[in-house]
């Protein structure tokens, strides 16, 4: 009886060798695997021997079944994946065909340059603040050294309320609200909307923002070096490792000395091109050593304190990095635009 | 302000080009905005004579000229030109433009032919130079000019001019030819180039003219001179050329002089006609009522505020802004008075501001300037007019100086230096430098005592100074050094961070962010049915559109939903913006707020669902739960009250939803039905508590029963969706309603809604008993309300 199977094993392994589609294998299974093939016929006569060859030949024929069962599953597999090697070439789909639309939202760019900028600023150790938009007199203007009167009120102009109050021209009325609550050390940025009472073109409008920036710190501890780096950390920031800054003079009534950056242009690396009017630089933003008289007007002591305070207009920043040529469109609405960002 | 590089050499030498020499102010004193090459385009461009002119054979309004444009002695070069202009003839001298010549309007010059004749340059008209508008016919020139000459030559165009952004703190001494030079001697270390005049006899007052200064607050000085016999006449061209370097045009040789003086030193002049005025001078307060015609031809209605130069019967000048035409000096003018005095800032800017009438005196008079300028204007001017046009001067220069400046000295220890600037500068160095400014420097111990110099007004303490030396020096000599602050706290403003949450909660769902204006019109307030007299009005609006403070985003949203709509189908926007309210004392309550629409064309309108369903998942997203909803009673009437609620969270009002009111929407041009949100930010931010707490993962089977239950229509869920939770809060774990159906069978104002709960239990498998009891009393506590079970 041994041998009887031995014979069948060797006759369904050589038949299993052989076998090259799924069909045949599946036939093989019912031959030599079934409920009726010939392994199961030969083991029916089991029920005739003696007990101890019960055990034997029942082990046995055991084995026999799992090994052929065991080669039917290689063989089967090695099959399927035989057929698979083609799939690549058989299911080829069209990739240039468009995908499934699904509708995406868009953050506005401003809202996108305000929050790369307030990160790298937040990487700094600096903290962000905000304010009234609508502010009386006092912090707009006395404040920031620009008393009745003063020649600077003219350089900016203001929109007024009928009861007295000004949208704010700039974001450095937030520098001395902040003082008023909080003494030196301090290290802090303000972004938002400021007015100027102006018509607007491509560069100019009347509603548009800046990011107001103040570090103040005991006399002596805050210096034009560290102006120049803190600006140098916020342009490579937002335009790139490789950016250079320069510093020229300038004049704002709330610092002395005062500043004007200049960043080397991202889109010629200051070769000189188009956006920079060929001269390799481009023009970003104020900023100063902060004027003792607004130490003063916050109610600190005179040359106690020394600070360094810059404002950069958000507007140009995002015109600068995503190459817009016309600041009207920020405020347009239109989502032939916003889609863009 | 202009500057003319030529005169501007005249005063210091200048070893570098032009760009070069840009560089330098803009990186050390202030910006070159512009370099203006005079003449640019003229190259190539001759004076050329006219020799012979025949008409076109082929063109009957054209004609062949032969030109001379090469000077006598050298060999003569004829050129043969197609002329369209009908004044050309024989003998003129005439701008020949030459084979190869770029002109100023672009355009370029080459042999062609011209109606098969060949024209070898072209004879140039005004416009064709860019000398001005004129293009009826060629440019004929004076006969003197020599043939060969070059364009530039002839039109005195061989400058280059720097237009130089002067701040407004360097106003005091900078807005001058004199001043700039200084400033380009210190940087380039030379010396300037310039004589001070001295005048030797100067009085308080003469026989000849007496002066009378009333107001000695806002005039501290005046000094003025008579000259006899002078002759009025054309200036000279050097001189035309150089006031028309600064911008402004040639008068008479004694008008161009004040002009000259003060481009040269900054101190506005004024020359009267001696023989108009009446007896002596006064300059005085206006008086109620009073006018004066000025220069500019326009009547000026004075106040008691302005200042005025004076004769014993009218004012003849509104002091520092422009003098008055009855007195002006004219072809039949004889004697001269020369003025130059210093007049107060603030009253100059307010007088011009309210006439509205700004000249080149008055913008240098409003920055202040240097007392010490007038007797060398006198005395400069007086010089010219020897030379300009003769006459002689009467008795003795009068100087009235009666409020004197003080001297400032400043002093502080050299420490400061580098702790301003962050660089070490010798000690050397920082005298070169402050002495070649014109400060006087003594050294004190470890003080450094600066005496200010009259001309720089800017200068009042030590950071002043400190800016002089740091930017002499260079600011890009400083080393960029990281600053070692840190605050003492710097937790992030949790409002900031909850708005950047939800802006990228509304982003994900598909929303555009947009920004409008703080502005807006009446026609939008009242289109929204919003009331006027809750807005703050602007008392200088840039237009009727943006006379107001807006109290609402919608108005603005719904402009941007229907312009969008014409190139779109559908649309879903947020703005997250400020609002101004009233608040107390006429003051001004700032909020907060994000608002948005949504709509759709065509068949798939938006519902007040879509937007509920999409506020939740963004409110609770950002930690907002336990929602309730309750009808708009008191808001604004743009909402559709029968289509809209208030969003309400631990008992505060956190935002409205809804439909926009029809009316509105036909205001606003819109066709489809619009629904929109506000919310509150403000509020939010107090209530957020993030508490999201992990639940664990129920591994036991859920079991879903449908329910189809009868309601009167006016049953709201929310109190069938109540009952349920009443009957059950253990093992109910959701109700969801998925259909309403209403049909003749179920009777009047019936709705049948069928809804699925979920049954789990956090411990066991539920068996079907369970189930049922707890379903049979939830169809128990809804047949409290009237609900009757479908089968």
């Amino acid at each position: 009886m041994k041998n009887q199977i031995n014979d069948i094993k060797n006759q369904a392994l050589e038949e299993i060798s052989k076998a090259d589609t799924l069909k045949k294998i599946e036939n093989l299974r019912v031959k030599y695997s079934g409920r009726k093939s010939e392994l199961t016929n030969v083991l029916r006569g089991i029920k005739d021997l003696s007990v101890a060859e019960k055990k034997e030949i029942g082990e046995f024929g055991n084995l026999t079944k799992q090994a052929i069962d065991g080669e039917l599953s290689k063989k089967e597999l090695q099959i399927k994946n035989e057929e698979l090697k083609n799939i690549d070439e058989k299911e080829k789909i069209d990739i240039t065909y468009p995908g499934e639309k699904f509708a995406k939202g868009h953050l506005h760019p401003l809202t996108q340059v305000r929050y790369d900028i307030e990160e790298i600023f937040k990487s700094m150790g600096f903290l962000v603040v905000e304010d009234r938009e609508v502010e009386d007199e006092f912090h707009n203007f006395d404040a920031m050294n620009m008393p009745k009167d003063h020649p600077a009120r003219d350089m900016q102009d203001t929109f007024w309320l009928k009861n007295g109050y000004v949208p704010r021209t700039h974001t450095s009325s937030v520098q001395a609200r902040f003082m008023e609550k909080n003494k030196p050390p301090l290290k802090i940025i303000s972004l938002g909307r400021v007015y100027r009472n102006e018509n607007s073109d491509a560069t100019h409008e009347s509603n548009f923002h800046q990011i107001e920036g103040l570090i103040a710190a005991k006399s002596g501890e805050v210096t034009v070096a560290n102006a120049k780096s803190i600006i140098s950390e916020f342009m490579k920031g937002l335009f790139g490792k490789e950016t250079k800054i320069r510093l020229r003079p300038s004049y704002f009534p709330f610092v002395e000395p005062g500043f004007e950056f200049d960043a080397s242009c991202p889109y010629c690396k200051g070769e000189g091109c188009r956006i920079c009017k060929q001269c390799g630089w481009i023009e970003l933003g104020g900023a100063g050593m902060v004027n003792q008289n607004v130490f003063k007007a916050v109610g600190f002591t005179e040359d106690e304190f020394e600070g360094f305070a810059f404002g950069f207009g958000i507007e140009r920043l995002a015109m600068i990095k995503y190459g817009i040529d016309d600041i009207r469109l920020f405020h347009a609405g239109d989502l032939r635009f916003l889609e863009q960002f | 302000m202009k500057i003319s590089y030529k005169w501007l050499k005249e005063c210091v030498d200048v070893d570098l080009t032009p760009e070069e020499l840009a560089e330098v102010l803009t990186m050390h004193s202030f910006e070159v905005e512009n370099i203006i090459y005079q003449g640019k385009g003229l190259d190539n461009v001759v004076v050329g004579e006219v020799l012979a002119k025949e008409m076109h054979p082929d063109a009957d309004n054209l004609s062949i000229v032969k030109v001379n444009v090469v000077a006598t002695g050298a060999k003569p070069l004829q050129l043969c030109i197609v002329c369209g202009a009908s004044n050309i003839n024989v003998g003129q001298k005439v701008a020949v433009a030459l084979v190869g010549a770029k002109l100023p309007s672009g355009m370029i010059i080459e042999k062609r032919k011209v109606r098969g004749v060949e024209s070898c340059g072209m004879v140039c008209a005004e416009d064709e130079l860019g000398l001005g508008k004129n293009h009826e016919g060629i440019m004929v020139l004076n006969e003197k000019c020599k043939v060969g000459m070059s364009a530039q030559e002839v039109f005195g165009l061989d400058d280059v001019i720097f237009e130089i952004d002067i701040l407004p703190n360097r106003a005091h001494d900078c807005l001058s030819h004199y001043g700039v030079a200084r400033e380009v001697a210190v940087l380039l270390e030379k010396n300037i180039k310039y004589q001070i005049s001295s005048i030797k006899q100067i009085s308080k007052s003469s026989d000849i003219l007496k002066i009378n200064i009333e107001n000695v607050q806002l005039c501290r000085r005046y000094s003025a001179a008579v000259v006899n016999n002078v002759e009025i006449k054309e200036s000279p061209s050097w001189l035309k050329n150089r006031l028309e370097s600064c911008g402004v045009r040639s008068i008479n040789n004694i008008v161009d002089i004040t002009n000259c003086v003060m481009f040269s030193i900054g101190q506005p002049m004024h020359a009267f006609d001696a023989g108009k005025i009446q007896g002596k001078i006064v300059v005085r307060n206006a008086k109620i009522g009073e006018k004066l015609m000025a220069l500019d031809e326009k009547e000026y209605k004075l106040t008691e505020e302005d200042l005025v130069i004076a004769d014993e019967n009218s004012p003849i000048a509104i002091a520092g802004v422009m003098g008055g035409l009855e007195t002006a000096v004219d072809e039949n003018t004889k004697n001269i008075i020369f003025e130059a005095a210093n007049f107060q800032g603030t009253n100059i800017r307010k007088t011009a501001a309210r006439l509205k009438l700004a000249s080149e005196s008055s913008y240098r008079f409003e920055r202040e300037i240097d007392e010490e300028l007038t007797l060398e204007a006198i005395s400069k001017a007086i010089e010219m007019t020897k030379d300009l046009a003769g006459g002689k001067l009467q008795g003795d220069v009068i100087d009235i100086y009666s409020n004197q400046a003080e001297k400032r000295t400043i002093k502080f220890s050299f420490e400061r230096i580098e702790n301003l600037l962050g660089i070490k500068i010798e000690k050397e160095k920082v005298f070169r430098i402050l002495t070649s400014l014109g400060f006087m420097v003594s050294e004190e111990d470890k003080e450094i005592e600066v005496l200010v110099p009259s001309f720089r007004k800017d200068v009042q303490k030590t950071n002043d100074i400190i800016e002089e030396i740091g930017r002499i020096n260079g600011y890009g000599n400083i080393k960029e050094a990281p600053a070692n602050i840190q605050m003492k706290s710097v937790t992030q403003d949790r409002t900031l961070l909850l708005e950047k949450n939800i802006k990228k909660s509304f982003e994900g769902l598909g929303f555009f962010e947009v920004y409008n204006y703080s502005f807006i019109g009446e026609k939008e307030i009242k289109g929204s049915l919003l009331k006027i007299e809750n807005h703050h009005e602007l008392q200088n609006p840039l237009s009727e559109e943006f006379m107001y403070m807006r109290t609402n985003l919608l108005p603005d949203l719904l402009n941007n939903a229907r312009d969008n709509l014409k190139h779109r189908e559908s649309l879903k926007l947020f703005e997250l913006g400020k609002i101004y309210l009233q608040g107390d004392n006429e003051g001004i309550d700032e909020k907060k707020v994000l608002s948005g629409v949504m709509a759709c064309k065509g068949q798939k309108e938006v519902s007040f669902y879509d937007l509920k369903g999409q506020l939740e998942v963004v409110l609770k997203k950002n930690g907002i739960e336990k929602l309730s909803y309750r009808k708009i009673e008191n808001s604004e009437n743009f909402w559709h009250k029968g289509r809209s609620a208030e969003i309400m969270s631990q008992k505060q009002l956190i935002a409205r939803a809804g439909e926009i009111h029809p009316i509105v929407l036909n205001n606003f041009g819109l066709s489809t039905r619009v629904v929109y949100f506000e919310i509150y930010i403000d509020v939010l931010a107090d209530l957020i508590t993030d508490t999201k707490r992990y639940k664990k993962i129920n591994k036991f089977p859920r079991v879903e029963l449908d329910l189809s239950v009868v309601f009167d229509e006016s049953m709201p869920w929310g109190e069938i969706q109540k009952a349920i939770n009443k009957a059950d809060n253990n093992l109910v774990q959701a109700v969801e309603p998925f259909d309403i159906y209403r049909g003749e069978n179920l009777g009047e104002n019936k709705k049948s809604i069928a809804f699925r709960v979920s049954y789990q239990a956090q411990d066991r498998t539920l068996t079907d008993e369970e189930v049922k009891t707890v379903q049979n009393k939830i169809v128990g506590e809804l047949e409290k309300f009237g609900g009757e079970v479908r089968s």
